[in-house]
This record gives structure tokens, sequence and C-alpha cells, in this order.
């Protein structure tokens, strides 16, 4: 898996850099700013490009303005997005905008290497990456009664690691359950929720999120 | 007898009340001097005084063409009329040396009655005919006056035409017995003719030179009516400036003193420099100007204004002094109300700047945050992950200090996000007011009701407006108890309406060093207002409305 990191802060992006190596990823390029980045882009075709949402010169969505060129440019470059906090627009606009390969976390998420390769790995096949806290915050979002209390335990933790962006077999290692059985949950909850199923798991990342912001 | 004494006594009383009010005005002056010159012709006739009375025999005539045309003012306006006073007294120093020089002093005659001296004139048909021909030149300046006079009650102002109206009518009536009485005397073909032509003119002069002082008395009479408008000035002054009608100083005082040509000019800090209402420079005329006169307006003895005004108001002295110490009072009230005004704004600016300059620092310390200790925390987490995979393989109670650090590490950047986020929230900055109300509903438990404008608004106002809702919010979700929320936000012409109302048990109290009070004041720096309602069990419902471009 070929990757580039772009982050102002250097001394973060160099421990960044070696710790993916050790971890068997291919850091190919390393940028300071949006600007850098898409020229690493171009020049070298990575698998996936690592973002900072806050890069120069104003510190503020230069990594999704990046990501949008990206996509643009080079629709099969994977894009993970690092934020410093969850702002839940952001996650949205990226998924809609990106049909597929696509990741948002916070930059916390280096504090567990596995996981943050694993998900650079996932969003560089092409899967979807949400991070935990933004489902967490939209299901705690204030709502009036409705499906989502008719879900049972099993069907909420079903939906909130299928919200993260999680493949049916993924979710079953993690809950314990065999991919059948996962798929019968999924098909539940999409059912309580009236929404429409589908299989493919960005458009059901998509599907679930919209739901939980109420739009 | 009688009537020929009244005018002389008339022009006395008159002239020592007119000096007495206007001591520095020549008006009571030339007034005393005509009395006097009245008797000095009649009965300064003694055997002694024959030839000096013979001599300035119809002075006052001088004295009463140059107070009609000096009245009010005191000075002479024309060159016409300095020109007709200077050959007036000429006219009259030459015929009193040629009189003095010619009188006879004889015993066939009464001298101690006036009209002897005409007698004794008509005697002497050389004397009769140099005193037509002074006559006829005196008649002549005599028309001259009467021209100027007519002429002056024509082009005068109301004001002016009211106050010197009578004395002019005086003068008019006077020139014109004058003239009559020379035509009268020309025309005599005998000494009884004669005789009876100087009878005529002593009824006429008598009669029209009582119209003089008597028109003085009646100028003065409506003057003293006017006086009662100072008392409605003062009462119109004691009213805020919105209560009149929007009228300012200057028309108030114009109206008091019915003087529609009134002008109030601004002293410029303690010079002599005086500036209109608009701030343009203004010159004042001078003293002796005799179309506009000027009336200081004194505060503690400081001039801080001018009047310039139609030179009649000289005439009422007592009402112009009152009606420029009653407007001094207004000025000065109106000047007060105007520094507390400017004090005002800028305390509201100051109020303002802290406010926003408060904003600025709480996006600094967000930035700071987010680009300072929370990325070297990261770092460092990072850095004991890295730590904690190379001590896996050794040992094992190291691996779980790493791990336990790691953990602590994780809850301290949490921590740190929420503290940034509670200091300025980014999307506010970045996307306005509804992204980051939508943001707020995403992590509030209770569900709200988003209805905000898209439009983009200054960055001090869009956080006042946040300010607000957060605030509100979080009461209604911690002590109202509220089921849901509505947020709307929506422009209306130059005014931003942030209402946030919520279901809850209400009763929420502004003092009590609730949030509220804070909102209150920090709603009044943006130069808006807030008001909330919320009666026990009814719900709350809060509105700001700040001001916006």
């Amino acid at each position: 898996m070929r990757v580039i990191l772009a982050d102002d802060a250097a001394l973060f992006r160099e421990a960044l850099a070696s710790a993916l190596v050790s971890a068997g990823i291919d850091v190919v390029g390393q940028a300071a700013d949006a600007a850098a980045a898409l020229d690493l882009v171009r020049s070298l075709q990575p698998d996936v490009a690592v973002l900072d949402v806050r890069m120069p010169p104003t510190r503020t969505t230069e990594g999704l303005e990046a990501a949008s060129e990206i996509r643009a440019s080079h629709p099969s470059i994977g894009l993970l997005i690092l934020s410093q906090d969850v702002e839940t627009r952001h996650v949205l606009r990226l998924l809609r905008d990106t049909p597929r390969g696509v990741g948002y976390l916070l930059k916390d998420r280096v504090g567990n290497l596995a996981e943050f390769v694993d998900a650079i790995e996932r969003v560089g096949r092409g899967g979807s990456v949400v991070d935990p806290e933004v489902v967490s915050t939209l299901l705690g979002r204030g709502r009036a009664p409705g499906p989502l209390d008719d879900l049972t335990p099993r069907e909420r933790q079903v939906l909130e690691l299928m919200a993260e962006g999680r493949s049916n077999a993924a979710i079953g290692d993690r809950l314990g359950l065999t991919e059948r059985t996962v798929e019968g949950n999924v098909r539940i909850v999409f059912s309580k929720l009236q929404l429409e199923p589908s299989a493919e798991d960005h458009r059901r990342v998509l599907a679930v999120l919209t739901y939980l912001r109420g739009d | 007898m009688i009537a020929d004494f009244l005018p002389g006594v008339a022009f006395l009383a008159c002239g020592t009340l007119a000096w007495e009010r206007r001591p520095d005005s020549r008006i009571g002056p030339l007034m005393i001097a005509t009395g006097f010159a009245w008797y000095f012709g009649t009965y300064g006739a003694s055997p002694d005084l024959g030839r000096l009375a013979y001599a300035f025999q119809g002075w006052f005539l001088v004295f009463l063409a140059w107070l009609v045309l000096a009245y009010p003012s005191g000075h002479l306006r024309s060159m016409a009329a300095r020109l007709a006073i200077v050959s007036l007294v000429a006219l009259f120093a030459i015929r009193s040396i040629v009189r003095f020089a010619d009188f006879h002093l004889s015993t066939e005659y009464d001298l101690t009655i006036p009209s002897e001296i005409d007698r004794y004139v008509a005697s002497d048909t050389f004397k009769a005919n140099a005193d037509v021909v002074f006559g006829l030149l005196i008649d002549a300046l005599a028309i001259t006056v009467l021209v100027l006079v007519v002429n002056r009650l024509r082009t005068e102002t109301n004001l002016g035409r009211r106050v010197a109206g009578p004395i002019l009518l005086g003068g008019i009536a006077f020139a014109i017995a004058n003239v009559v009485d020379t035509a009268a005397l020309a025309s005599a073909n005998s000494f009884a003719e004669r005789i009876a032509a100087w009878s005529l003119r002593d009824s006429l002069i008598e009669i029209s030179g009582a119209l003089v002082p008597i028109g003085f008395l009646v100028g003065l009479a409506r003057s003293r009516i006017t006086r009662g408008r100072v008392a409605d000035l003062v009462v119109e002054l004691g009213q805020p400036s919105g209560d009149r009608g929007g009228s300012d100083l200057e028309v108030l005082v114009a109206r008091a003193l019915r003087d529609p040509s009134l002008r109030l000019v601004h002293a410029v800090d303690g010079s002599d420099r005086f500036v209109d209402g608009e701030g343009v420079p203004v010159e004042l005329p001078r003293p002796d100007d005799g179309r506009r006169a000027v009336t200081r307006l004194e505060v503690r003895g400081r001039t801080i204004a001018a009047l310039v005004h139609d030179p009649a108001l000289v005439e009422q002295p007592e009402l112009i002094r009152s009606v420029a110490a009653a407007a001094g009072l207004g000025l000065e009230n109106e000047r007060l109300a105007a520094d507390v005004r400017a004090q005002l704004e800028e305390v509201r600016k100051s109020r303002a700047r802290i406010v926003a300059a408060g904003d600025a620092e709480r996006r600094r310390i967000e930035r700071d945050i987010h680009d300072g200790a929370q990325q070297q925390l990261v770092t460092v987490a990072l850095l004991l992950e890295t730590a904690r995979i190379r001590a896996a393989d050794g040992d094992a109670e190291v691996a779980a200090t790493v791990a336990n650090a790691a953990a602590q590490l994780e809850s301290a950047l949490a921590e740190l996000r929420r503290l940034a986020r509670g200091l300025h929230p980014v999307v506010l900055v970045e996307a306005g007011l509804r992204a980051a109300t939508e943001a707020l509903a995403d992590r509030t438990p209770v569900p709200i009701t988003v209805r905000v404008t898209d439009e983009r608004f200054p960055l001090e106002l869009e956080a006042t407006a946040w300010f607000v809702v957060a605030e509100a919010v979080t009461n209604a979700v911690r002590h109202a108890r509220a089921q849901t929320i509505l947020v709307a936000i929506e422009r209306r012409q130059a005014i931003l309406e942030v209402d946030v109302v919520d279901d809850g048990i209400g009763g929420a109290e502004r003092d009590r060093g609730s949030g509220l009070s804070g909102l209150e004041d920090r709603v009044a720096a943006a130069g808006g207002s807030l008001a909330v309602r919320s009666e026990a069990g009814a719900g709350t419902t809060i509105r700001a409305e700040l001001p916006c471009a």
C-alpha cells in the first residue's frame, strides 16, 4: 500500500511516517500543505492520501478542498482525512462527494496503530471509514421518539459498526457472529428504520449517517 | 401753553427712561437733547437769554430728525441719513450764528412770551425774509428726512416696523407739520396772515411733536407684550428636544423674539470665532452695522454663542437679555446632553471593542490548543503507541504502564477537544450560524428544530448571536428540562432576530448571576436588546434583536 502524508506539523508527520513504515505501509511522500500534497499525488500516484483538515495558509479546511480536487482528478486514490475534532457536516460532505474509498478519523486514532493501518487499508481498497465518535455523536443527538428506540442492543451495535463503514464480515468478527447472522441483523435494522436496503458498504454508511442526522 | 409745554416734558421723560434702559445707546441722550431744545427756543427767551433763545430756536428739529432716523439702534444706517443730519446741523449752526449776531433786544416787545420772538422777527421784513430762506432750506431737509423715514418704514422688517413704526409715524407727522407751516408762511401777504400762519405752525408742531414720544411709549408697550414669550421659551426649553417637534433652539428663540431672520451661532471653544449649526464659520456683524445686531449668550462669564438679530430688538433690552439667558441655559443643556450622548456612545463602542477583543482572544486560544497542545499530545500518543508495540515482546509491566499512559492521554485529548469547542466553535467562523446551530443540534441530547438563515454576518455579530443560542440551549437542556427546542435566526431589515424557544418548565430568571444576565450584557454590547419570557410551566422564549447593517 503506497501512501502519502500531508500535515503541517513536521514532528507528528515524521513520527507517523516511521510508525506506518514499521507497520509495513509504504510511505512514498510527505507534504506540509495542500498544494504540495496535490503535487505528490500527481507525480507519485499513491494508493491512499492521508490529509490533515487544517493546513496552511488559513488552517481551516484546506485538507477537505485538497480531497475534492484529488477525487476529481484521480478517482481511484483513497482519501483518509484526519481532523482535530469531529465536524459532522465535513463527514457527510465527504461521503456525499466521494462514492468510494474515503475515510474521516480523529487525529487521536494514531494512538492505536493497528486500527489506523486497518483504516488506511480499507480506504485503499475502496471502503469507507467513519470515526466512532462521529457515529456516537450522531446517535446521541436529541430526537423525537422513533424507530431507533425499537432496535435491540445487538441491532444497535450492528448499526454503529455499519455506520463506521465496516463490512458484514468485520462486524461479525467484532461481535462474534457469523456473517449470515450479521446480514440478517442489517436487514432488520434497515427495515425498522424504513431505509432502502443496500448491499454496498459505502451507500449504506451514507444512508445510516444521513438518517441519524435527521436530514 | 400747556400744549406747548407737554411735548418737551414727554421727550425728557422718555429720554430719561430710554437712557436708563440702554445707557450705552444714543437714543436716550438724543431724546433728552430734543426735550431741552424744545424749551430752549421757546421758554428760554427771558430778557437775559433772549439772544441765545432766538439764536438756538428750532434746534430740537435737528435732534428730532436724528432721533427718528437713528431709532432704535442709535446708529444712522445709510449715507443719505448721515448726510441729512450733517446738513441739518450745519444749516442750524449757520442760522444760529446769523441770528446771534443780528439780535437786538428791544423793550418794545415782551420777550418773556415765546411767540413774541416771532412777532419781533415779523416786524422786520429783511429778517423775516432771511428766516423764510432758512425755513425753506430747513423744509427741504425736513422733506428729505421725511422721504428717508417713509423709506425706512417701507423697507423695515416686520419686527423693526413693529418697534420703530410708531416713532417713525410721529416723525412723519412732525415733518409734514413743518412743511405745511412754511407753505402757509410763504403764502402770507400781510402781517396778520403771518401771525395766523405762525399760530397754525405752533399748533401743528405742538401736536405732532407730542406724537414722537407717544410713539416711543407705544413701541415700548408693544415690546413688553412680547416679553410674555420668554416664559413660553423657558417652558419649551424645559422639554426634551424630541417633544418640541424637533424644533431646535434657533427656531424657538426666533419665535420668542418674533424675528425670523434671527441666527444662533456657536462660539468656537474659548475663542472669539463663531460657527453656525453646520459648523461653517460666521463673521459677526460690527457693532455699528445698522442692519444686524448681536447679542452674546454667556454662561458663567464665558461666551458660548451669539444671537445675530434684527437691530429693532435692541430697543427691548430686557427681552433680549431674558431670552439670551434662557437660550444660554438651553444651549448649555443641549451641550451637556450631547456630551453625555457622546460619552455613552464612546462607552458603548469601548464595550463592543472589549467584547470583540475577548472573542478574538478565545479564537486565538482555540487555535493555539488545536495547533499547539493538541498536535503535540497527538504526537506523544503516536510515540507511546510505537513504544508499546516495541515493548510488547519484552517486559509486560512496561507494556501495561505504556498502555495506561496512552489511555490517560486519550481522555486528556478528548477533554482538550471539548474545551476548544466551548471556547469558540470553528464551524461558526468557517460556515456561519446555520452550520454552527446544526453542529450544536448534533451534540445536544434534546431535539432542536433549526430554522436559521444561511446569510453570513460580521464576525462579532455572529459571535453574539451564537452566544445567545448556545447559552439559551444550554439552559433549556440543563435547567428547563425541555423536550424540544426551536432555534430561529432571521434577518428582518436591519435587525437580526435570534429566537430560542423551549417547552421546558420555565421560570428562568435574569438576575441571580445566571447566564441570562451575562447574555444581556453581551447583547447590549452589540447595541441590541434581549427579551426573556419564562413563566413557570409555560416554557422559555428568549429573543435577541441585534442591529446589523
